[in-house]
């Protein structure tokens, strides 16, 4: 199970403290391996929430991440593009499958972590969204 | 006896503080405000953004007191983010609904928010501390009790005020949402403030979740 190594390093290395979004069942190892120790995850009503709430997070000062099925982006379109884009206001996209209609960058996770660092250097320097995408299980 | 949005707006001025994040929500809501000078004032009048999420997520992260305020429309219309506020603990979440029963004023279409057979019951069961402020709008001198109560309960709690319809005052107001004023001004919290609000953000400093 590489899903605590992940959040590990999400949460305890790179400060990744607040997600959100609808449970779906790819994200099952995720969502088994989370410790509320070092996050706070927020099961919410649709995926906008999700994306509000983590924005609003964000603002804040709190790093964080939508956890989401990919079928769904196409749902965030009009807040994405209203708040976030017009706001500059970025933020990670953890979802399972190929699917990128919001056309942000995506990074793909296969077995190593450093993909973390990379995705998390690209949102702070270019303060634009991305996608870690994966498939399978973490 | 019912107000209008201009008035509710300026007098809950002085029922808010300084140092409270106050979002307006909505086309009518905003013109009305007029343009405040207190960085935690922001205006969005784009509908097709939930901004109610993103109410909970300030609410989550910070210990600053959250008010959003809006008309029933927008209240319909986001509606189910509203049950995932009402379920969220955030005490420091205060929504100011104003019910026009109406959509736009100018033409005065309605909305259903009166033909719900218990509107304000709805929002009670599903978890908000629910109030009714119309009576305090009546003068500004009433507005010392409403300043108390505003200062001892916690949310998630709405006030409902009932307002005029057709009571526009005609102001506009296009300030846009400047990002690097707010964020500068909810990042700061004073360590020293006596505040009743314990706020979730102590969870994302590492502490254990209580059981």
């Amino acid at each position: 199970m590489k899903g605590k190594g992940f959040f590990d390093i999400l949460c305890s290395n790179l400060n990744y403290r607040l997600f959100a979004g609808i449970p779906v069942e790819e994200h099952k190892d995720l969502y088994d391996t989370m410790d509320t120790a070092i996050m706070h995850y927020i099961p919410t009503v649709n995926e906008v929430v999700a994306l509000g709430v983590i924005s609003g997070g964000i603002l804040s000062g709190y790093k964080g991440a939508v956890l989401m099925g990919a079928d769904n982006f196409n749902l965030l379109l009009p807040q994405f593009s209203n708040f976030n884009t017009k706001f500059k206001i970025p933020l990670m996209f953890i979802v399972n499958g190929d699917y990128n209609p919001l056309k942000l960058k995506q990074f793909k996770f296969e077995d190593d972590f450093n993909i973390l660092y990379d995705i998390d250097n690209y949102i702070n320097k270019y303060s634009k969204s991305s996608i870690l995408i994966y498939e399978g299980s973490i | 006896m019912k107000t209008t949005i201009n008035k509710v707006i300026q007098y809950y001025d002085y029922v808010l503080n300084d140092d409270d994040v106050v979002l307006y929500l909505g086309n009518n809501v905003c013109n009305e405000a007029g343009h405040g000078n207190l960085e935690g004032r922001v205006y969005f009048k784009d509908e097709s953004v939930d901004y109610f999420s993103i109410a909970i997520g300030l609410a989550t992260t910070t210990t600053k007191r959250i008010v959003v305020m809006f008309e029933d429309y927008y209240l319909l219309r986001y509606f189910n983010t509203l049950l995932q506020a009402s379920v969220s603990k955030l005490n420091n979440l205060f929504l100011v609904l104003l019910t026009t029963n109406s959509y736009i004023n100018s033409i005065n279409q309605p909305t259903i928010f009166n033909y719900l057979k218990s509107s304000k019951g709805i929002l009670f069961e599903a978890g908000f501390l629910i109030h009714t402020y119309t009576k305090f709008f009546k003068n500004k001198t009433m507005l010392e009790g409403l300043k108390n109560t505003y200062n001892r309960i916690s949310g998630p709690a709405i006030g409902v005020i009932d307002v005029e319809n057709n009571t526009l005052s005609g102001n506009t107001n296009d300030d846009d949402f400047n990002v690097k004023k707010f964020v500068k001004f909810i990042r700061h919290v004073e360590e020293s403030k006596d505040t009743p609000y314990s706020a979730t953000v102590l969870i994302l400093k590492g502490d254990k979740e209580p059981k």
